[in-house]
């Protein structure tokens, strides 16, 4: 049995675009065809206030990439003369982690949401702390006018946990769900 | 055992409030005495008004359950709170206002409301339908235009679902619900007294049944605009929809067909009798003190009539098919039994003009520009058919203080019309800046959260629609007509 792919978080200081570039053309010059995301791009929350301006701003980016590319990358960024970006703090990644909660108010549409949030994890997501409460309001069916309670309710929440790309792949699922509001991905750093 | 002591301390609130109220009402009680009564009232017996209509805005924001279950207790208990002291106090003409008002504006108005929404809720529409932008569009304006003669709200409860049916496979459907809330449960109603509730009561305070057609022009503007908007606002969402939602229903289809189109002529008799009650004036009759015009009676009864062979007539399938059933009206005749009582000193106030308290608020508005934003903004946020009503009183009180309602609204036509035009815009058209500007946007929100459309919040319809597409539409209107 091979080990799971480890990855890392790399902060890359320095203008966002440059960043981008060096990154997407190391992947392509090197023929490397392992995935590489940007925090700022895929939702992915940085801790520290002045780390989230900084990416806001352009001025640093958070890249999260698998262990030997990350490493290459950093290696061949350390003998470039031209680029301004420079490599800051590097983090090896734990585990991620993904928030959502949702609330609908028919039955089709719910059976729906729980087949999205529960059927066909991705490899190496499980669901964590999931919790669901039903409510059924006969008085409130139909329409109404200025006390509006939907009679049927089903809300709920939980938590995704497990490899970075996995939970990857489950926020980019939820992103167009109605009904359903992802957190920001966390990214657990290995102390 | 807890039912007894809870009365008992319903009653000792209420005793121990008009004792706490006496001393202030008694002593412009004692200044009413055979004068004008809004000059007398102070301004503080407006509140139980203030707190009903926020109780309408806030509760169902803040606590939907809670409202929901015990929305006719809070609605009695404001009018309570306002009626007891003021009888109390003013003995039999503060019954004959209380009365006043009930005969002469509630009943009519639930009687109309009733009969519109039982007409209206038995006609359905059938049939599969692909939404494309041309098909929505045609929907929202054919929306826009019976608005006005079946009610913002039956309009509303006809359309909505198949336009949810007919946008079901789309992805992108939200701005769909809300211009249809923007036009056809708003904007639409505004050219009959039966489009919105608002204008039905300046018809019954003697506003013209035909008067309304005098704003074809702002509502022509604002809808054409709107729906223009709206298509190009679709087109552009559709060309990001997936293959498959682009393409027909591949399913069983279902032709266009609509069942209870016999309605159509209870329909008609609503409005023969309501038009009526505008022309024919046989004279008056006294009901429990109370002088009340026979052809309203006899209007009240075709209205009724006509609900009733609705009811009899069609088909209980269809009724079940819209999702019919009659606690909207049942919410309707709750809330508006406390407004209307609540509105009492508000209106008398206000027609005092320069002699009420709120002589403020009349010196305040001045010009139609005033009239058209103020009644707007507070219709935003409050219901739209006593924000009407106030600011047609403030008008009335800052141009002919003290003269006989029907006759100040017929001079106000004559020599201001463009603040009645201002005040019947800003009422209708303003119900649509948010979920709770008027009575249908919230239905509509919820029946499309029933059917899979994630409806945005109540900041969020306001920040990326009203204050996006309706504002900018309001102040176009403003220079165009109001300045």
């Amino acid at each position: 049995m091979s080990e799971p792919t480890r990855y890392l978080e790399i902060e890359l200081n320095g203008p966002g675009e440059q960043a981008v570039g060096y990154v997407e053309g190391y992947r392509l010059g090197s023929g490397e065809t392992s995935p590489v995301w940007f925090a700022g791009r895929e939702e992915v929350d940085i801790p520290g206030f002045w780390d989230r301006i900084r990416q806001k701003l352009s001025m640093e980016s958070h890249v999260i990439a698998p262990e030997p590319l990350g490493r290459a990358m950093i290696e061949a960024l350390g003998r470039s003369e031209l680029l301004e970006i420079e490599v800051g703090k590097v983090w090896e990644i734990d585990y991620a982690e993904l928030a959502f909660d949702f609330e609908v108010y028919d039955r089709d549409t719910a059976k729906a949401v729980v087949h999205v949030l529960k059927d066909d994890l991705p490899e190496g997501v499980r669901i964590e702390g999931y919790e669901v409460t039903e409510k059924v309001d006969e008085s409130a069916k139909g329409p109404e006018l200025y006390t509006p309670v939907h009679d049927y309710v089903l809300s709920g929440r939980g938590r995704y946990v497990g490899s970075v790309p996995g939970i990857l792949a489950m926020a980019d699922r939820l992103a167009d769900q109605s009904f359903i509001h992802p957190d920001k991905i966390k990214l657990h750093r290995v102390e | 055992m807890f039912r007894s002591h809870r009365r008992t301390l319903v009653l000792g609130f209420f005793a121990l409030l008009a004792v706490l109220v006496f001393p202030g009402m008694a002593m412009a009680g004692e200044g009413a005495a055979g004068h004008d009564l809004g000059a007398a009232l102070p301004l503080w017996s407006v509140i139980p008004f203030a707190g009903i209509l926020l109780s309408i805005a806030i509760f169902p924001l803040v606590a939907p359950e809670f409202w929901h279950h015990h929305f006719p207790k809070i609605s009695a208990a404001w009018a309570l709170l306002f009626a007891v002291p003021f009888v109390v106090v003013y003995h039999s003409e503060a019954m004959h206002e209380i009365l006043h008002i009930y005969i002469l504006d509630y009943i009519p108005f639930i009687i109309l409301l009733w009969a519109l929404f039982t007409v209206a809720g038995g006609i359905l529409i059938r049939g599969s339908f692909n939404g494309t932008p041309v098909l929505n569009t045609i929907f929202l304006f054919i929306g826009t235009i019976i608005a006005s003669w079946v009610g913002t709200t039956g309009a509303a409860m006809l359309l909505i679902r198949p336009v949810i049916r007919a946008n079901a496979r789309r992805a992108h459907k939200v701005h769909t619900i809300v211009f249809f809330i923007f036009l056809v449960a708003n904007i639409g109603g505004s050219l009959t007294p039966l489009g919105d509730p608002p204008l039905f009561l300046g018809f019954l305070h003697g506003v013209p049944f035909f008067w309304t057609f005098n704003i074809i022009a702002e509502t022509g503007l604002v809808a054409g605009i709107l729906l223009v908007i709206y298509f190009l606002l679709d087109l552009y969402w559709w060309k990001k929809e997936t293959n498959a939602a682009q393409q027909p229903h591949d399913g069983p289809k279902e032709r266009l067909k609509i069942e209870g189109l016999h309605n159509l002529i209870f329909l008609g008799g609503i409005l023969g009798g309501v038009l009526l009650s505008g022309m024919w004036h046989p004279g008056q009759v006294e009901i429990l003190g109370v002088h009340q015009h026979i052809e309203n009676i006899v209007r009240d009864g075709i209205l009724i009539v006509m609900g009733l062979l609705s009811m009899v007539t069609t088909k209980k399938q269809i009724r079940e098919d819209n999702g019919f059933t009659w606690f909207p009206i049942l919410e309707v005749a709750y809330l508006f039994a406390g407004i209307f009582m609540t509105i009492v000193p508000a209106l008398a106030i206000l027609k005092a003009g320069e002699h009420g308290a709120l002589a403020g608020l009349v010196r305040a508005v001045n010009d139609p520009v005033h009239f058209f934003w103020a009644t707007g903004i507070l219709s935003s946020f409050l219901d739209n058919a006593p924000t009407y009503l106030t600011f047609l009183n403030t008008a009335l009180g800052r141009f002919f203080p003290g003269m006989a309602e029907r006759e100040a609204i017929h001079s106000l036509i004559a020599h201001h019309e463009l603040f009645l035009k201002a005040i019947s815009t800003g009422a209708v058209y303003m119900g649509a800046n948010t979920y709770i500007g008027n009575a249908p946007n919230f239905m509509v929100k919820s029946i499309a959260e029933e059917n899979g459309v994630e409806m945005p919040s109540f900041f969020g319809y306001m920040l990326k629609y009203s204050l996006v597409f309706l504002i900018p539409t309001f102040i176009l209107v403003t220079f165009v007509f109001f300045m």
